[in-house]
């Protein structure tokens, strides 16, 4: 359940992205570590460090935020539901 | 300046791929570097202006211009072959290092390497927003704007899928009255 849940979410959010992901960095927080307490604190900002310190987009966040969440099925779900909407609109 | 767009989805991939493999500390450097320097695919002005059109739509801005520029050259499967070229690599990289870092996450050393990009990160960002709001200093409706979506954000923690339309349904008010 967790899994559509979070596709569905970062879908959303991947439309009000405007500008980039740091935009929508403090709701991605909210929504995972304080509405549904996926993360611990601590885990979103291991997390934002990592995808900050390897080589590659920021979105990069995205999926390991699914990956605590599921696993590997979670981060594939969470890196592609943030990007195919706004691939879309690009497109 | 001589451009050469790339002849097939291997040469595409291939270039997207070396983008992403080689892009510590942001994205952007780098593919310019590979588009405009190395491979020629695309004029400087050419480059600075698909990247402008990918920062003002929503979504990772080199994402989109991946999608943009493989349309450009090849289509559905060009933006498909770039995107995928560019996340590959990194992809793994940082699931790789989130597996090491969650075993070793007793070793201080690696904490505190952890602890400082954090805090580098959140600098940028908010380097960031000085800048952008530097701009906009001069204007009381905009400076009243950014203190509302920040009290709605951070203070009062409400969800910014509420917050960004209403802000930007007030936003196109205001420009039409004149006050942005």
């Amino acid at each position: 359940v967790s899994l559509v849940e979070l596709g569905l979410y970062f879908a959303l959010l991947s439309l009000v992205s405007v500008g980039g992901l740091p935009s929508v960095m403090p709701e991605m927080q909210r929504f995972v570590v304080d509405v549904k307490g996926w993360l611990t604190p601590a885990d979103f900002i291991q997390a934002f460090a990592v995808g900050q310190a390897a080589p590659g987009p920021n979105v990069l966040i995205a999926s390991l935020i699914g990956w605590k969440v599921a696993g590997l099925p979670g981060a594939f779900v969470a890196l592609g539901s943030i990007c195919f909407p706004a691939a879309v609109i690009a497109w | 300046m001589q451009v050469s767009p790339p002849r097939s989805l291997t040469e595409l991939f291939l270039g997207f791929l070396s983008i992403g493999a080689r892009s510590f500390g942001g994205v952007m450097p780098w593919a310019h570097r590979v588009m405009v320097e190395e491979r020629r695919w695309v004029t400087p002005a050419d480059f600075t202006e698909t990247i402008g059109l990918c920062q003002f739509l929503p979504g990772p801005n080199v994402g989109n211009a991946s999608i943009v520029l493989g349309k450009r050259w090849f289509g559905l499967s060009g933006s498909i072959v770039a995107f995928l070229g560019l996340m590959a690599l990194p992809f793994i990289w940082v699931l790789g290092l989130f597996i090491v870092y969650s075993d070793l996450s007793s070793n201080a050393a690696l904490k505190a390497v952890v602890t400082g990009v954090g805090a580098a990160g959140a600098g940028l960002f908010i380097g960031t927003a000085v800048k952008l709001g530097r701009a906009l200093v001069k204007k009381p409706a905009a400076l009243a704007l950014i203190a509302a979506c920040f009290a709605l954000v951070a203070v009062a923690r409400v969800s910014l899928l509420m917050v960004v339309p209403i802000g930007l349904g007030i936003a196109v008010f205001a420009a039409r009255r004149g006050w942005l």
